[in-house]
């Protein structure tokens, strides 16, 4: 008897260590009580010009990545059904679990939208944002100068950020 | 003093009748050669006339005297011997290891003598009054049959302690109680003859009747008729069966109820402690007052809109909410019947989340398992406002949440145990 109990407790202290899995304090995140989400380094050719650009990601991401004025923006192991990645033209900032500086978005996208493909996202696939206002039609292409974008995400209930990516820096090129 | 002697002979001489109890073995005399029982008869005979002849007869006395014993060869302790001499009687005595013993002062014709045991059948001779001064006799009595019937009483598979168990057998009752438990060894885990009865019975004939009936507070009698030979020896099995109304009107019962997702309109888990007392006025019998606590656990799914062309999403939130207020309880059939004796009630009851009051009605029934416990199945209805939990989506961070108050209308079934007392 006095097995099974001890066998139930250390079944119960193993079922409450497994429980949570992967961190929810990230103070490199830009929501930092979430699951990250990360960018690997990819390279882009820009539709017009046709350049090619490479964005690092996490690898250097405190280090702007230098982008064309149609930016191609993607990430790797997202999870969420829900998600929104936005251009700032500053740098991104959270208190109490919400964007204080949304006046500085020029450009968003958000599950809604419809994209090519998975997890990458094309200017041309987003919007522009203009005082937090989503703007109609095709984005205008971005001026010279340093941006900053991220991507989060909602659960399946699409109350609470659960993931979200670190803030990257780019800076556009004309 | 001549029967006090013939004891004390007796004591001497039972060693010798001890080894005649059975024909069945052979014994070594001591001188290393075996004598069958048929000798051992004639060594008990001859030491019975050697008895006798030890008897001590004045002139004018005649003796007689012998041994009683067995078909199978084993003594008769305690027959009763009654000796008549014609048609007269003039004695009788009991058999002491079998051996008996009468002397006559006066002669006669006829010789009567009659031996009876309880567990033999009667014997019964009669004789030519004897000329000589003694007389041997030795007779074997027949064995009744003898059973000892056993039986335990139980109420389901429940055995059942002082049940009054009255056995007749032709003109004779026998009365008893089942037994409790006794403990071997004081081994307290080993409950044995519980529910336990058990009554030696002799007949003169096999096919005589047995009648057992077994009587308990609450129960219905129970009677069992059977012959002596249908009788195998095994502990037999008397189940009771309950009668359809209690013993007495139980006045107090406390109650546990529990409803499931499935047995209600809304999925709501339930759990409920309830006690209730009868009023006990001749009017009001059926009246009945008590307290409910109980407490409703619920997950309710609210859907809210993210982004414009997505679909909703929807958000699951619990909440408890616990009651308690006094309540009303007036039987619909008499509380003291044992099976679906329904109920119908009320309880004003405080929201003990909300500070707010909540009208619940219930109807009921029970049946009972044995006499004080039972299983309860209950519709209860149940109105009551909660403030509940919303969304609203913030594509730049965390959600604003705020809450409503709704009115829900709880129908539900509930299952539970009663104990009542």
């Amino acid at each position: 008897m006095k097995q099974v109990f001890c066998l139930l407790s250390l079944l119960m202290v193993l079922s409450a260590c497994t429980k949570e899995t992967g961190s929810l304090n990230n103070e490199d995140l830009v929501f930092t009580n979430s699951y990250p989400i990360g960018v690997d380094p990819y390279t882009y050719t820009d539709p017009v010009n046709h350049t090619d650009f490479t964005v690092y990601g996490d690898s250097i991401w405190r280090k702007p990545d230098t982008v064309s004025s149609r930016p191609v923006l993607a990430w790797t192991k997202h999870a969420p059904s829900i998600l929104l990645a936005a251009i700032f033209k500053e740098p991104i900032r959270v208190e109490g679990g919400e964007i204080v500086n949304t006046q500085s978005i020029v450009w968003q996208w958000h599950s809604g939208m419809p994209t090519v493909y998975q997890d990458t996202v094309y200017y041309s696939e987003g919007k522009a944002v203009s005082n937090g206002i989503e703007l109609d039609g095709t984005p205008v292409p971005l001026d010279t100068g340093l941006y900053y974008w991220a991507v989060w995400g909602w659960g399946k209930t699409g109350v609470y950020i659960y993931y979200s990516s670190k803030q990257y820096g780019l800076y556009v090129e004309n | 003093m001549s029967r006090f002697l013939g004891i004390l002979l007796t004591l001497f001489l039972s060693p010798v009748f001890g080894f005649a109890q059975t024909d069945e073995i052979w014994q070594d005399n001591g001188s290393g050669v075996l004598e069958s029982t048929e000798d051992q008869k004639e060594s008990v005979t001859f030491s019975v006339e050697n008895w006798i002849s030890s008897q001590s007869v004045a002139p004018g006395q005649h003796l007689v005297g012998g041994y009683v014993q067995s078909i199978f060869h084993e003594f008769i302790d305690s027959a009763l011997v009654r000796i008549q001499v014609d048609d007269q009687p003039v004695d009788s005595v009991y058999t002491e290891k079998g051996l008996f013993c009468f002397l006559l002062n006066q002669k006669g014709n006829l010789l009567n003598i009659q031996i009876t045991h309880p567990d033999f059948h009667p014997f019964d001779t009669a004789m030519v009054f004897p000329q000589a001064p003694q007389t041997t006799l030795q007779k074997s009595l027949e064995p009744r049959y003898k059973i000892l019937l056993k039986g335990r009483a139980y109420a389901g598979n429940l055995p059942l302690e002082g049940v009054d168990v009255r056995i007749r057998h032709r003109d004779v009752l026998y009365e008893s109680q089942t037994k409790g438990c006794y403990y071997d060894n004081e081994d307290y885990w080993n409950c044995l003859y519980h529910g336990m009865f058990k009554q030696e019975l002799t007949a003169d004939e096999a096919s005589d009747s047995i009648y057992i009936e077994l009587n308990y507070e609450g129960m219905k009698p129970l009677t069992r008729g059977m012959t002596f030979n249908e009788y195998q020896g095994d502990i037999m099995e008397l189940q009771m069966k309950y009668e359809s109304i209690l013993p007495v009107v139980p006045m107090n019962s406390i109650n546990l109820k529990l409803s499931f997702p499935f047995m209600s309109k809304d999925k709501d888990w339930f759990v409920s402690m309830s006690y209730y007392r009868l009023v006990n006025e001749k009017s009001l019998r059926r009246l009945g007052y008590g307290m409910d606590a109980s407490m409703y656990i619920n997950t309710l799914t609210t859907e809210h809109k993210t982004f414009d062309e997505l679909e909703p999403v929807a958000v699951d939130s619990s909440y408890i909410r616990g009651f308690i207020g006094p309540s009303v309880v007036f039987w619909l059939r008499a509380p003291e019947q044992r099976i679906l004796s329904s109920y119908v009630g009320a309880t004003l009851a405080l929201n003990l989340s909300e500070y707010a009051l909540s009208p619940q009605a219930f109807l009921g029934t029970r049946l009972f398992l044995d006499l004080n416990k039972a299983i309860n199945l209950e519709l209860r209805y149940a109105g009551f406002d909660m403030e509940v939990v919303d969304y609203q989506f913030n594509p730049y961070g965390n959600p604003e949440k705020y809450f409503k108050t709704q009115h829900f209308n709880k129908l539900h079934a509930t299952l539970g145990v009663q104990i009542v007392f």
